[in-house]
């Protein structure tokens, strides 16, 4: 079962599934790492608003529609 | 195609000279490319110094910048691409990027990657690597990843890669030289990398498809396979240029593939990172670090949402005291002494000459422009504290915090960038929305941008209030801005609401490692700042103050 990247609580970690559309945001996201196998950690989520996640080394702050669209596994870290 | 971005002749003094493209080639064209924040700016403030030219992209407001290395026997045209993340289509930059490669086929791609994100930043390479041309990468910010705990075998990874890699701390002004040495070498041999990302088999299938359909009416300058890839992932651009060429009995075939695998954009960025990861896992080794980086721990203050507002509304407050405590005196010297000296030289001097040209001189050029000209120190000190601003990594964690209250306004938390900007000078705030990608978002942000109070409008409020409101000027003077602000907030909702109804855009933006700031970028970047601004005030509002002179003086003198 799959979950939105917005539902991962601060501090764990997820890989990443897939997307739910395949317009070019998710092309944008891809081209940063987000990539189907690729392991994120959730930096701050508070539950509303943006989010910072990081990936591959990187932070990303993303807007909550866009970390919704980003499907996940949660990985028992 | 130049409808489509690029103008061909905007670097034409830099290609002419080559195109003769006969040995011994003295002269090379060299661009260098990278994602944003790995350093890229560095290297190319230390190659060409002050020896750079900034224009714009035809047609587009984004910084060209140009410049001259001098390397042996070689001249060598360096272009600063724009820093982007990959090559489709997504930003004005990554367009003006792969237009201006494709298009003026430099002789040499030098590829900036930070060490510290290695696989993220070699995105890019992955996608540079198939556009023919030969491509050296500098391996930027050894130190910080060393720090990290990640050792790179450079030599292993190199050859993993199949692309010279250089070993770079461009900050240091170290591996430069030999960086430009293997860049000459590469041009000279001319030879494009042959080991690429390989594709799911049925990608490369649609792929083969593609190339049989499009051959025959892809423009020239576009390699058949990277525009056939191209179009699997649907870059519109390329889609859109395929879609006028085609004959009318193929387009229902093109239609079909280009709808035939979506999600096709996903796995060929997936096949690119499975190419960098098999060439970094025989190159890296990594410790894990238990030490928590210092971003990560100035992060748990700065993009909090409590402290991390408090830190903002700090800075902004301490550069504003900056700005007034410093530029201020300085301004009203000037004022005083170099404008009012010289207007009173002029009257002295136009003594007998007829009424409206000591008029035009004395109240129109020096009164109007000049008097904007004193406020260039203050403008220098603002430049400066944003510019530090951004070398250092804060301003993407500013645009992270304030992205709710400026979306609540249509934009976009890149807007505040700009718009803060906007405080300093309302000409660089409507240059600077150029980092927005969203078009309507970037539109909303140039239509509000002038509302917000500039330090030459702060300056006469400060000036005015105490003569009309005495002992109530401080509260006066700050219920006048806040009201300029509300006034801003209500134009921006009711436009966002009315003309643009646009949808939210989407909010991606990388969170950069925090470093020293850097005082020679941060110097040339105020420098080339404050040369805009002269520019303007000799052109545009020297023009305007003659105007509005000539409305004030005529008909009644």
């Amino acid at each position: 079962m799959s979950i939105g990247l917005d539902e991962l609580t601060t501090g764990s970690t997820a890989e990443i599934v897939g997307f739910e559309q395949h317009g070019s945001i998710a092309g944008r996201l891809a081209a940063l790492g987000f990539v189907p196998g690729m392991e994120v950690s959730m930096v701050q989520n508070f539950g509303h608003g943006p989010l910072i996640v990081s990936v591959i080394n990187t932070r990303v702050a993303l807007g909550r529609r866009e970390a919704t669209s980003i499907r996940i596994r949660r990985t028992v870290s | 195609m130049s409808s489509t971005c690029c103008d061909p002749t905007a670097v034409t003094t830099l290609v002419e000279v080559h195109s003769a493209g006969r040995l011994p080639i003295t002269r090379l064209q060299v661009a260098l490319a990278g994602q944003p924040n790995v350093g890229k700016s560095t290297v190319f403030n230390v190659l060409t110094g002050l020896n750079q030219h900034v224009g714009n992209w035809p047609g587009k407001t984004i910084d060209q910048k140009i410049g001259l290395h001098h390397h042996g026997d070689f001249t060598l045209d360096i272009v600063d691409l724009p820093g982007t993340y990959s090559l489709t289509a997504n930003s004005p930059e990554e367009l003006i990027a792969r237009e201006y490669l494709l298009t003026q086929r430099p002789d040499v791609i030098i590829a900036i990657v930070d060490a510290s994100i290695l696989e993220r930043s070699l995105y890019l390479v992955a996608e540079l690597v198939q556009l023919g041309l030969p491509v050296v990468v500098g391996l930027n910010m050894l130190d910080v990843a060393k720090h990290n705990g990640t050792q790179i075998d450079t030599d292993q990874l190199s050859h993993a890669l199949d692309v010279p890699v250089i070993e770079l701390i461009a900050a240091k002004n170290i591996g430069i030289d030999t960086l430009i040495d293997s860049a000459v070498d590469a041009a000279q041999r001319a030879v494009a990398p042959t080991h690429l990302p390989t594709l799911r088999p049925d990608l490369e299938t649609a792929l083969a498809q593609f190339e049989e359909l499009i051959a025959s009416v892809l423009p020239a300058a576009y390699p058949l396979t990277w525009a056939a890839e191209k179009l699997l992932e649907g870059d519109p651009v390329i889609a859109k240029i395929i879609r006028q060429e085609i004959q009318a009995a193929e387009r229902p075939a093109l239609e079909a593939l280009l709808h035939s695998h979506p999600g096709a954009n996903i796995s060929i960025a997936s096949a690119r990172y499975e190419w960098i990861a098999q060439a970094v896992r025989s190159a890296v080794t990594r410790q894990p670090s238990t030490s928590i980086t210092w971003t990560a721990r100035l992060d748990r203050i700065v993009t909090h949402p409590l402290w991390g507002l408090g830190v903002l509304a700090a800075i902004l407050a301490g550069l504003f005291g900056l700005t007034y405590a410093i530029g201020s005196p300085i301004q009203e010297w000037l004022e005083a002494n170099v404008i009012g000296g010289l207007s009173n030289a002029a009257s002295a001097w136009l003594i007998t000459a007829p009424g409206w040209l000591r008029g035009v001189i004395v109240d129109g050029a020096i009164g109007g422009a000049g008097i904007v000209l004193t406020f260039v120190p203050i403008l220098m000190i603002f430049f400066a504290g944003m510019a530090l601003l951004e070398d250092i990594g804060y301003m993407a964690r500013a645009a992270y915090l304030m992205d709710g209250i400026m979306r609540a306004m249509g934009l976009h938390g890149k807007s505040f960038l700009p718009l803060f900007l906007g405080f300093g000078c309302n000409v660089p705030a409507v240059m600077g929305t150029r980092v927005i990608e969203s078009e309507k978002a970037r539109l909303l942000s140039i239509l509000i941008a002038p509302l917000v109070p500039c330090t030459a409008r702060l300056a006469v409020v400060a000036f005015m209030t105490p003569a009309f409101f005495g002992a109530n000027a401080p509260l006066v003077a700050f219920g006048l801005v806040m009201l300029n602000l509300m006034v801003l907030a209500v134009v921006g909702v009711i436009v966002n609401r009315t003309i643009f109804k646009s949808g939210q855009s989407a909010f991606i933006m990388e969170l950069p490692q925090y470093h020293w700031p850097k005082t020679r970028s941060i110097a040339l970047i105020v420098w080339q700042r404050t040369i805009g601004f002269i520019k303007h005030a000799g052109t545009a509002i020297l023009t305007m103050s003659l105007i509005i002179w000539a409305l004030s003086y005529f008909p009644n003198g």
